[in-house]
């Protein structure tokens, strides 16, 4: 059974793949392999932290927070701005994440940030990155189960 | 500055070294390179750029359209002029 971090994770991948028009099926995690015009626009999400803390003072239950990455690559071309191309994306794919039902947690996660990087060059290359915080809970022997 | 004899030959259409660009009703020979390049870390980008004799093609400029072996481009930025003076580069985008 895959830990409850990793299940967060897949349930975000889940909820975004193939359901935005826009980007279909080109949704990955973890991906470290460079995207090209073509693939966008296009989303990679990955998890970038986690903090734990003993939730009980018998230390049978850990609460963690678990940070999440949701990337948006765009090519944004001379038509629109690449902000403007990548928010469409940004706003289809946060009520996805937030709509979703995540294991361990009481609630949706929170956006905690948001950032927006681009370089000059063929079809204004763009990425928006939204940060996510999932509070879960797990039991401190085994991360695959809720607490 | 570069001799024009050797600008000439260097510009020469018979060596294929050149492609033809169009600009508005101008076609001037071009040398055309299209690497990919690596961006932002993850991402690879064409790295589209023409470079030109600095004679030729002068209206060119950002937003401007050139043709080049039938696809287009915009110009990304204002064309640089290269250390001699005689000649330009322009980086581009395809539409």
């Amino acid at each position: 059974m895959a830990s409850i971090a990793e299940q967060i994770v897949e349930t975000v991948r889940t909820a975004l793949y193939n359901t935005i028009p826009a980007v279909g099926t080109r949704v990955w995690r973890a991906r470290e392999d460079a995207l090209e015009r073509n693939e966008c626009p296009a989303i990679v999400i990955a998890s970038t932290g986690e903090t734990v803390d003993i939730a009980e003072a018998d230390a049978e239950v850990d609460a963690c927070v678990l940070t999440v990455e949701v990337a948006i690559h765009v090519a944004g071309g001379e038509a629109s701005p690449w902000e403007t191309v990548a928010d469409a994306v940004v706003v289809s794919a946060h009520g996805l994440i937030r709509a979703a039902t995540y294991p361990g947690t009481a609630g949706p996660p929170q956006r905690v940030a948001r950032s927006w990087s681009a370089v000059s060059g063929d079809a204004s290359p763009g990425i928006c990155v939204l940060v996510y915080r999932f509070d879960y809970w797990s039991t401190t022997a085994d991360l695959s189960v809720a607490a | 500055m570069i001799p024009a004899a050797d600008l000439a030959a260097l510009y020469d259409a018979a060596d294929g070294f050149t492609v033809a660009a169009t600009f508005g009703a101008e076609t001037s020979q071009v040398h055309f390179r299209r690497p990919d390049i690596n961006v932002l870390g993850d991402r690879i980008a064409a790295d589209y750029t023409m470079r030109y004799r600095a004679s030729t093609l002068t209206g060119l400029t950002r937003g401007s359209t050139v043709v080049i072996e039938s696809a287009s481009y915009k110009v990304l930025e204002v064309p640089a002029r290269t250390a001699s003076g005689d000649e330009c580069v322009a980086r581009l985008s395809k539409v």
